[in-house]
């Protein structure tokens, strides 16, 4: 069995009082892309720092392909670690050109085969007509492909991603996160991502880490998480929810909308999400959605629309639903819910 | 999983204090050891010198210091407010040109204006002989301002101190007002109210600044209050020390003008008050200046042309009349090994300015924590401290050394060594050290903070150590500021008299040295030849801050 090109282990890092990683544990196969995905100051960026060695572990090891990098008093400095790091603000050398900014990191070798790996870094990235420019005449999407060459050009068998794409506007995004995935796919190095846009890593994760002050809430595949959130935390920060509170009784909460399983003990408090697509809406009030409600306004969005709802006692819900038909502001509809993407959990 | 607990050969264990740190320290230590040498005499029981000092000079020279003081701080804050406001906010003809020519007068140093001044105003001056001439008076028929006076020594170093606070004060003008000075507008404030209610309190930390700034070079001068006979701490330490020979008594007064020093710096502190300075948007934001109508538009122009004439054209004017008079410019042997000389000085001086601030910027970088960050402030506190105290501190410790190494060479080994630190090319560059290191250092540190911190952490990632980060990603980028910074100290270096004058060794002059043993002979006119070269000298500099100040204007984008 090869070792996990990443692995943290119990890792802990505090500034000052305040505690950034509390006993986190993680492991980047070879060849995986992993997300870690939390709100800002949720530790994540400083798991980045800690496994590139720019930080040095409080508690807890690092090991790099099998090696221990990082524990306690025994802390291998970045420049020997070999990992590529591509950051938020880019971070190219503006003294510097495209070429030899991604030809930084190459060991002196002799001068036609570090060309040659340079032009083969930026092929990669569809940047290689742009060598002997420099950083300040590339557009934001073209700097960040010139720092994710610079990265994978010293072929490190791991590469870590801080927020690569929050600096370029969205349509761009889309566009440098293709090239991205592939230019990591074709490295075959194993990726770690730190990014608080769950759209993203649900794009680019082979598996997913949410993390939350410090520990890591929950693991898995992107859509084992979106269709099995262990929390409410987990369910919110994958989209939007709407939440219902009740009492739970004989294993059931019994909501408006029918009761719907509670695995808890009876008489404590629960909370049932549900996503705006689970909300069914019947324009006719003939189906199987028997609520009813009107429709307080409406947002289409092109491939869909979004309706905010009103039920009888004022409460409202939000959803979301497919297709061209919609109801206008102001009518009366039928409202219901899909109970199996429905989540139920423990009221906090 | 037994072998991943292979531990990398490559690993190491941080030592408890890390070079960077180490050399942080080391340097901050040696430079603040004149100052604390100074400040130790306050502590020293006091001798019979000190009762005869202060029963009979030492009134005198407080009352000097304190009148220059007071004098030179109203009059920078007056021209150097005032014609920061009207260029700031006002259009007028000129304005644009006289934006950085009022910048001129700090090309000047104190003690040539003087010179030019007292050479031009004295009785026997051209202008009073000329007066007395076209009018047929004679001594005693009129009244004309005396220049050697304290009232004469202020408007000198008003003329050319101001620009301290213009400049800061300007900076804060274009910076932090525009907005509240268009909202006080739309109440109602007129332009006067405006500038005393709205405008020079917003600016206040700034022209405090500057003030102290300004007062700092007037404590430091040497030159200047000599030539126009006001006793100041700084001719007293002066003359203690060469004239009665007491070094002791010279650094107990030294020590008194530290704490003068000291006093200024934490007033400047505490008016600051919770008004911190803060960085606003580095974006330029068009001001909205005001076109001057009428006589207005004269009157603005004179009241900034006037502070350029008299710190700047009128001691060039001079100059340059005695040059051609005494036909003294010719580059004689003499003039040759001077300039060597003040050259040489100012390259090996401004050279390890640079090296020791890279370091010092550096270190602080790498571990910013409170006991770096303050040794850091410790080594940069000199330029507060007049260069005769400082001097005062280099000797003292020097020559200590020197006697013990001389006293042990010759009891063991029967040779005398002579002095290897005092009174040689070491004490005075290490003095020029201890006054002009914060001017490398803030524009090091200031460099510095212009490149992100994940600059460090992608040369890092890639393989680089920290030495290395330094020297292929910090000094490449860095390299403008650095050669800005050099240049300052250098010329800082050039204009420096007190210090040199006391630390130089036998025979060894400098430019400054020479005008002012010229000045001193009542030799004028051949002061000429030094006195220009230091005033082109002084060029530089503020030329590189003119430019800065072009940048900043309509149309450029800072």
């Amino acid at each position: 069995m090869s070792s996990p090109a990443l692995m943290l282990d119990m890792v802990s890092y505090a500034y000052g009082q305040v505690q950034a990683v509390a006993e986190l544990s993680l492991n980047v196969a070879p060849g995986e892309v992993v997300c870690l995905l939390g709100p800002s100051g949720c530790g994540k960026s400083t798991v980045l720092r800690l496994a590139a060695g720019l930080e040095e572990v409080q508690a807890g090891r690092v090991f790099i392909n099998g090696q221990l990098v990082g524990a306690p008093n025994h802390h291998v400095p970045p420049e020997s670690r070999n990992v590529g790091l591509v950051f938020q603000d880019f971070a190219l050398f503006p003294h510097l050109s495209v070429c030899d900014n991604v030809g930084f990191g190459l060991r002196p070798a002799d001068a036609a085969r570090r060309r040659e790996r340079i032009m083969a870094a930026l092929g990669d990235v569809g940047l290689a007509h742009l060598d002997q420019s420099f950083p300040h005449m590339l557009s934001g999407g073209e700097q960040q492909r010139a720092a994710l060459a610079r990265a994978l050009a010293p072929e490190p068998k791991l590469v870590l991603l801080d927020e690569p794409f929050s600096g370029l506007d969205t349509r761009l995004r889309e566009q440098v996160r293709d090239v991205t995935v592939e230019a990591l796919r074709k490295s075959g190095t194993a990726t770690l991502m730190v990014t608080h846009d769950a759209e993203e890593a649900m794009f680019m994760a082979d598996r997913i880490a949410v993390m939350r002050e410090g520990r890591i809430v929950q693991e898995g595949t992107p859509i084992d998480l979106y269709r099995r959130p262990a929390s409410l935390f987990v369910a919110a920060f994958f989209g939007e929810v709407n939440r219902l509170a009740g009492t739970v009784k004989n294993g059931e909460v019994s909501t408006r909308f029918g009761r719907v399983p509670a695995p808890f003990a009876d008489g404590s408090e629960a909370e049932v999400v549900i996503r705006p697509e689970a909300i069914l809406v019947d324009l006719d009030g003939k189906g199987v959605a028997t609520v009813p409600g009107r429709v307080v306004s409406v947002h289409p969005l092109g491939r869909s629309t979004r309706l905010v709802l009103a039920l009888e006692d004022g409460t409202r819900m939000k959803a979301r639903i497919w297709g061209l038909h919609h109801p206008a502001a102001g009518a009366s509809v039928g409202i219901g819910i899909d109970p199996r993407q429905a989540f139920v959990f423990p009221a906090d | 999983m037994t072998d991943l607990v292979r531990p990398s050969p490559k690993s190491f264990r941080r030592p408890i204090v890390d070079g960077w740190t180490l050399a942080t320290a080391a340097i901050a230590g040696i430079i603040a050891v004149p100052v604390l040498v100074v400040l130790s005499y306050l502590l020293v029981p006091t001798g019979d010198i000190w009762r005869h000092l202060a029963s009979t000079v030492l009134p005198r020279y407080v009352a000097n210091t304190l009148g220059l003081m007071v004098g030179v701080g109203a009059g920078t804050m007056a021209i150097g407010a005032g014609t920061a406001w009207l260029v700031t906010l006002y259009r007028f003809p000129g304005r644009d040109l006289l934006q950085w020519m009022l910048l001129l007068p700090m090309a000047v140093p104190g003690y040539i204006i003087a010179y030019t001044y007292g050479g031009m105003m004295d009785f026997a001056g051209p202008v009073q002989s000329g007066l007395r001439e076209l009018f047929g008076w004679r001594r005693g028929d009129y009244w004309f301002p005396e220049v050697r006076s304290l009232g004469g020594a202020i408007a000198m170093m008003t003329f050319v101190l101001y620009p301290y606070v213009y400049l800061l004060a300007r900076a804060a003008f274009t910076e932090q007002s525009v907005c509240v000075l268009e909202a006080s507008r739309m109440l109602g404030a007129g332009p006067w109210r405006r500038f005393f209610r709205v405008g020079l309190p917003l600016a206040r930390p700034a022209v405090v600044a500057g003030v102290t700034l300004a007062l700092m070079e007037t404590l430091n001068d040497l030159g200047a209050v000599q030539h126009l006979a006001v006793d100041t701490f700084t001719t007293g330490i002066f003359r203690t020390w060469f004239g009665l020979h007491q070094p002791a008594a010279a650094a107990q007064l030294a020590a008194i003008l530290l704490v003068f020093v000291l006093i200024l710096l934490m007033m400047e502190r505490w008016s600051r008050g919770a008004a911190r300075y803060h960085q606003t948007s580095a974006r330029y934001r068009a001001l909205p200046s005001i076109k001057l109508k009428g006589i207005k538009t004269g009157l603005a122009t004179a009241f900034c042309i006037l502070p350029v004439l008299l710190g700047f054209a009128m001691p060039l004017a001079v100059l340059i009349w005695w040059a051609i008079r005494s036909q003294a410019l010719g580059f004689d042997a003499r003039f040759l090994t001077l300039t060597v000389n003040t050259v040489s000085l100012g390259l090996v001086a401004s050279f390890l300015a640079v090296l020791l601030s890279l370091i010092l910027a550096y270190g602080v970088r790498l571990r910013p924590t409170p006991i770096v960050r303050g040794l850091a402030r410790l080594a940069s506190t000199g330029y507060a401290v007049p260069g005769a105290v400082i001097a005062v501190g280099v000797m003292l410790p020097f020559s200590a050394i020197d006697r013990t190494i001389d006293a042990w060479a010759r009891a063991s080994l029967g040779v005398s060594t002579g002095l290897i630190l005092s009174g040689t090319i070491v004490a005075v560059t290490f003095a020029y050290l201890v006054r002009f290191l914060a001017v490398s250092f803030n524009a090091a540190e200031a460099s510095l903070a212009k490149v992100g911190h994940s600059m460090d952490a992608a040369g890092r990632v890639l393989g680089r150590r920290p030495r290395e980060i330094l020297t292929q990603i910090h000094l490449p980028l860095m390299r403008p500021s650095l050669l800005a910074a050099a240049l300052m100290v250098f010329v800082d270096v050039i204009k420096e008299l007190p210090a040199t004058l006391i630390l130089r060794p036998f025979n060894f002059d400098t430019l400054a040295i020479h005008a002012y043993d010229l000045a001193r002979n009542e030799q004028l006119a051949e002061v000429a030849a030094p006195a220009l070269a230091i005033l082109f000298a002084g060029l530089g500099p503020v030329i590189v801050l003119a430019r800065s100040i072009g940048r900043s204007r309509p149309g450029h984008v800072a």
